[in-house]
């Protein structure tokens, strides 16, 4: 049975693997044959995704609330913009140092949001981050204020919506990866623990604010990222990037996928982008629809869709995970 | 081992631990008794470190402890479990004894090794001494009751710890699973050289297997001592007045 039971887990493993590089292929073909409008809004898909899975890193894995994370998204599009337009580093280091701006904002709000917990939690990174906001909103000489940045110095050859769009998806792949590799490594498995029950990991000798702060620190700098291939696409950034209705969709998306699947934020990206190219984005029936959504799922699928559908395959036999007994070697 | 000195806990004002002494010598059994609202559970927070002292000394290995938070206690060598129920409810058995291993090894902010082929045989080894191994793969709030306690205990052995404190390891399971939990903890104390601190209602159970009894009553130790003493001590009976020694 168990022998049976690992090599059915196995399999799936390789159908798993065939599945994403099949798709990994399509994608790597698609500017190929689709329009340039599709493949904008696929590199969109991108990045936005890798902004919902580095949110759902504190969110679904950390067990934390924040409520506002599209600030690292922000500050990390505004580095990068004002590091390629007025700093003298060569561009592609910009792109490195952006993501760690953004990781060391984390890292002052981060320190000071988790000594509280729950919606305490979530309100003090809201306001921490409609802070920052504000000063990106006022700051005229440095960050253009309400009027953003535009003309932003990317180089030449990523000036063209299939170089975005190869530039999302190489760098959307490597990020996912590394997460996942950092999600089911010891410190990611301390993070569920950490997620699941705060006295019990203080009682096995984890420091829990520690542990929660280097995830939140993680999920900003990833964010971070997103915020660069926004600007590479876009070239341009204004204070929206990090207005708090942003972080909003953000977490709907997370919510709407599965905050308890790897790739659930993935698919809520992709859901709520295309959502919103259909109905057309106009703002207030835009939050509308948002809230109805919200709602819909609260009622009808609180787990999200991929949570649904792990929940349906795995119904048939208890909950099992594909550790095999004396697998090391 | 671990001496407790006219330990205070006072919530605002309500004192539910109010002189507690208790020494325990490295390899002891001992017993934690007392009727429901002692303060046992109490004193077992306030050794761990998850509730400060308002009074009152704790040292553990001739050093204070009392500032401490709770993970630095467990990296001394204290570990525990709970009365009710404390697991990680999304983890499965095998990885819940796993991450209490990991954070022993200290191996918790390895960000780039798949976990899962990670101390398996460790891991293994502790399942089987508490008969879960079958169960590893399972998530853990699939199991009955009697196993989530198992379980509890067996999170708390990941650590390794030099003192195990239980408070009330059986609370709740049938006589059955009793016997064979307290016949286990007997097992452990012996093959792993543990020090144990308990709490338990079955006074059976408690004079069975403890080599050394404290009484609690409304947060104060009122006697402490070997079974037999505690036995015969007039206070311990007009506290359990009524009970069968
Ligand atoms: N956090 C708290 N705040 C206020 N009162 C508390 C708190 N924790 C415990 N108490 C009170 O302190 C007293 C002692 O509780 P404790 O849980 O230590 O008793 P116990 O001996 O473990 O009882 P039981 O046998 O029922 O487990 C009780 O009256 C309880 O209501
Ligand atoms: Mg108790």
């Amino acid at each position: 049975m168990s022998t049976l039971f690992a090599r059915f887990t196995e399999a799936k493993k390789i159908l798993l693997l065939l599945l994403i590089l099949a798709a990994l292929l399509v994608m790597f073909f698609i500017p190929t044959f689709l329009s340039k409008y599709s493949v904008y809004l696929l590199t969109v898909i991108l990045f936005t995704a890798l902004l919902a899975t580095s949110l759902n890193i504190s969110l679904g894995y950390g067990g934390m609330l924040p409520l506002h994370q599209a600030v690292f998204f922000g500050v990390g599009a505004y580095a990068a913009a004002l590091l390629l337009n007025k700093s003298p580093l060569p561009p592609w280091l910009s792109f490195l140092a952006a993501p760690l701006v953004a990781a060391g904002v984390a890292l002052v709000i981060g320190t000071v949001c988790v000594r509280l917990r729950g919606l305490y939690f979530g309100m003090m990174t809201l306001a921490m981050g409609q802070l920052v906001w504000a000063i990106v909103y006022r700051w005229y000489e440095f960050t253009g204020g309400d009027d953003g940045i535009h003309g932003i110095a990317v180089p030449q050859v990523l000036r063209s919506i299939p170089a975005a769009y190869y530039t999302a998806l190489i760098v959307f792949s490597v990020c996912l990866l590394i997460i996942y590799i950092i999600l089911n490594s010891p410190f990611g498995i301390a993070l569920q623990a950490v997620r699941d029950n705060h006295q019990r990991c203080e009682s096995i000798g984890i420091n829990i604010r520690h542990h929660q702060l280097i995830a939140f620190v993680l999920a900003g700098f990833f964010s971070g990222v997103a915020g660069v291939l926004f600007v590479i696409l876009e070239r341009s950034v204004s204070p929206s990037l990090l207005f708090w209705t942003k972080s909003a969709e953000l977490l709907i998306m997370v919510l709407l996928g599965g905050m308890f699947t790897f790739l659930g934020p993935t698919f809520g990206a992709a859901v709520i982008i295309v959502l919103g190219v259909f109905l057309g984005v106009i703002t207030e029936y835009w939050l509308l629809v948002l809230g109805t959504v919200l709602v819909l799922l609260i009622l009808f699928l609180p787990q999200g869709v991929l949570g649904f559908v792990k929940e349906k395959i795995s119904s048939s036999a208890p909950e099992r995970k594909g550790v095999d007994k004396y697998a090391q070697g | 081992m671990l001496k407790v000195k006219k330990l205070v806990k006072s919530f605002d004002g309500f004192l539910a631990v109010n002189g507690a002494e208790l020494t325990v010598e490295k390899g002891q059994i001992v017993a934690v008794i007392g009727p429901n609202g002692a303060g046992k559970t109490t004193l077992f927070n306030l050794i761990t470190g998850h509730l400060v002292p308002s009074e009152g000394t704790i040292e553990f290995k001739e050093r204070d402890i009392k500032a401490l938070s709770p993970h630095k206690i467990c990296h001394m060598g204290i570990s525990r479990s709970f009365q009710l129920i404390n697991i990680f409810p999304k983890l499965t058995v095998f990885e819940n004894v796993q991450v209490s291993i990991l954070s022993r090894k200290r191996k918790i902010l390895n960000m780039f090794s798949p976990t899962n082929k990670m101390l398996v045989e460790e891991t293994y080894r502790i399942l089987e001494k508490v008969g879960l191994d079958d169960k590893a793969q399972l998530l853990s709030t699939s199991l009955s009751y009697g196993d989530q306690k198992i379980l509890e205990m067996a999170i708390a052995l990941g650590n390794e710890p030099e003192l195990l404190l239980l408070d009330e390891p059986t609370a709740g399971m049938s006589p059955e699973e009793t016997a064979s939990t307290i016949k286990l903890v007997k097992e452990l104390a012996r093959s792993e050289g543990l020090t144990i601190l308990f709490t338990e209602h079955d006074l059976d159970v408690v004079f069975g297997i403890a080599e050394k009894i404290m009484v609690m009553q409304q947060g104060k130790t009122i006697a402490q001592g070997l079974p037999a003493d505690i036995r015969a001590n007039k206070l311990v009976q007009a506290a359990y007045l009524g009970e069968e020694f």
